[in-house]
């Protein structure tokens, strides 16, 4: 027996918790619609704030790679792929000489396959803070001077605070400063000056050989910003012309964008369509459920009138037992989502290989807020249906059809 | 005086005249039992009485007023107010305890009142079983939650569809017993049924044949009672 009084709601648990098996599948249902709506719309509308803040974040309208690895520079700096390519550092001087180019700064990638802060590669980067216009932007606290040999400056995804020494290949850095989030490859990327990653290629010599090693005037691209008003594809057209023979070879920022752009409207796509499908079909679930239940329980609610109850306190059950599942369900499902889209964000991320830049808190909130909304219509859907059906019951017919 | 009285009722389906012309007057306190073979239109009649249905034609007068013309609304409202039903079926429902059996009438009628709910079932012999679903009780147990049910609101008249259609000798004889207390406590009480050894335990008996009163039996004269 329960204790508490009789009421329209207090019978609906009654039969919710005594039919185990049906209110935990319409449960899941529902909980499986709302984990579908948030984690569908928070990955959407990350990706979207991603590609929203590729171009502006990554500061160069071209970037000038050794020739095969365009590709690989693009890896590195959308998904943060340890990459490792090098060319002359002098190919600085002779990209700053082209018409239209007013700047350039090198960069120099090396790779570690581990290290204190992470769990797994992480891409190091060597860039110059005199000429740089790419990585300082970014840097969340104010750095008081440029950085030093054993400073490093972190992506916002790894584990370390302002202060902290994190090692690699045995050669201690203080972590001076930490990245603002940018969604890219630079979230898992540790930055140092070009000197500290020249020494760096040493000591990584130990542990099994580095090109940079053998060679200091290595670098591995050069980030180049393009005069306002000129074509950026005519000046990378420029680059490549002057300087293609010599291994040269340019990614042009734009294009990366649009390709980014294009598989990401593919991704959302698919993401928007899943989102349909389950709403229509947990809508139609819902719906033959309720029919179902309502034939199945024509008896019950014959009686329930034949003892006084009014359609309107039939209807007050069937809401009241659908918004118990729905409300159940979708807190379970938004729950769940939240567990896997928040914590594992890192991981997402590098999997989609696209630039992921979770949205801001309101716009979360705003987020949890419609999904809630959306994941309870089905269930005012079925009830409004269920209402109907009850309405047509014949109390005669019905009680006798028992008989 | 009367409680209930049944003026010229007909009921029509399609082109199957299922009561005729029928004319019934009930008195306050009487215990009246309808008879008759399948199909001569019990069920009809019962319905009519108890609110479910509405005639074609004629007029039920209960309690001094017509009912007949009442709205699906007023009609429940007379049903839970006035009339007490008891079903050969029982119709319990499944997921609510005895206690929640007899409740549920009450909070669809006025206020649920768990005391007087278990003191229900305890007239009836069922106070032990109160917090039994319908499942783990027999069906003399399950007819007499019913019988509780039927009387927890005090209705003016209990209305039994083949109360004992369902039960053993034994536990026919304890519902009839419960129903001969409700008689001598100054209930209403009409009893359809197909045995005519329940219908000899009411006042009169009413036999219907084709949609019609055939005969009218005084069973007091009869049994010299």
């Amino acid at each position: 027996m329960n204790d508490k009084p009789l009421s329209t709601l207090n019978i609906a648990l009654l039969n919710l918790r005594r039919k185990v098996f049906r209110t935990m599948g319409l449960v899941l249902l529902a909980a499986l619609l709302a984990f579908t709506l948030l984690a569908g719309s928070v990955l959407s509308q990350s990706l979207d704030n991603g590609l929203n803040n590729l171009s502006q974040r990554m500061g160069a309208d071209i970037l000038a790679v050794p020739y095969g690895y365009e590709a690989n520079v693009q890896g590195a700096l959308l998904r943060g792929e340890p990459s490792t390519f090098y060319f002359d550092e002098l190919t600085t001087e002779r990209i700053a000489a082209v018409g239209g180019v007013i700047d350039v700064s090198p960069q120099l990638y090396l790779a570690t396959l581990d290290s204190s802060c992470c769990a797994y590669p992480v891409q190091l980067i060597g860039f110059d803070p005199q000429t740089d216009f790419a990585i300082t932007p970014w840097v969340s606290q104010t750095l008081d001077a440029p950085l030093t040999a054993g400073q490093i400056v972190i992506g916002s995804s790894l584990s370390g605070e302002v202060g902290q020494k994190l090692e690699f290949f045995n050669k201690s850095f203080v972590i001076v400063a930490r990245l603002e989030k940018t969604g890219m490859g630079f979230d898992t990327s540790v930055f140092m000056d070009l000197d500290s990653a020249r020494q760096l290629a040493q000591y990584s010599k130990r542990a099994g050989g580095h090109p940079v090693a053998d060679n200091a005037n290595l670098i591995s691209s050069v980030m180049v910003r393009v005069q306002d008003g000129l074509n950026t594809k005519d000046v990378a057209n420029d680059i490549l012309q002057s300087y293609g023979k010599d291994g040269v070879r340019v990614v042009v920022a734009e294009d990366m964008i649009s390709d980014v752009s294009s598989s990401l409207r593919g991704l959302t796509g698919y993401i928007l369509v899943l989102i349909a499908i389950l709403w229509i079909l947990t809508v139609g679930v819902l719906l033959i459920v309720t029919a179902v239940t309502i034939n199945s329980r024509r008896r019950e609610f014959s009686l329930f009138r034949v003892l006084g109850a009014t359609k309107g306190k039939l209807m007050r059950l069937i809401l009241c037992e659908s918004s118990i599942v729905s409300l159940i369900g979708t807190v379970a499902g938004m729950l769940a989502a939240a567990l896997v889209v928040f914590p594992f964000s890192t991981f997402i991320s590098m999997q989609l290989g696209l630039p992921y830049l979770q949205p801001s808190l309101p716009v979360l909130a705003l987020l949890f807020v419609l999904c809630f909304i959306i994941s309870l219509v089905p269930a005012c859907l079925a009830s409004i249906y269920g209402a109907v059906r009850i309405g047509k019951l014949e109390l005669s017919r019905t009680i006798k059809e028992a008989e | 005086m009367n409680l209930l009285e049944l003026k010229d009722i007909s009921k029509i389906y399609g082109n199957v005249k299922a009561l005729q012309d029928i004319n019934l007057e009930v008195s306050q306190g009487e215990w009246l039992s309808i008879m008759g073979p399948s199909g001569s239109g019990k069920s009809t009649m019962m319905n009519i009485i108890g609110c479910m249905d509405k005639p074609s034609n004629g007029s039920v007068i209960l309690d001094g007023a017509d009912i007949s013309k009442e709205s699906a609304r007023g009609l429940t409202d007379i049903r839970r107010d006035k009339i007490g039903l008891i079903f050969q079926q029982f119709h319990l429902i499944s997921y609510l305890t005895a206690l929640e059996n007899v409740m549920v009438a009450q909070y669809y009628h006025s206020m649920p009142d768990e005391k007087e709910a278990l003191e229900a079932l305890d007239r009836v012999g069922l106070g032990e079983r109160a917090k039994h679903l319908p499942s783990q009780l027999s069906g003399g147990e399950q007819q007499r939650v019913c019988i509780a049910r039927a009387l927890i609101n005090y209705p003016m008249l209990i209305l039994a569809d083949e109360p004992t259609g369902n039960l053993d000798e034994a536990n026919e004889s304890i519902v009839l017993d419960i129903f001969k207390q409700m008689h001598a406590d100054g209930r209403t009480i009409i009893v359809v049924t197909h045995d005519p050894e329940v219908a000899l335990q009411a006042q009169r008996t009413v036999v219907l044949e084709h949609g019609k009163v055939a005969r009218i039996i005084n069973n007091e004269q009869d049994t010299g009672r």
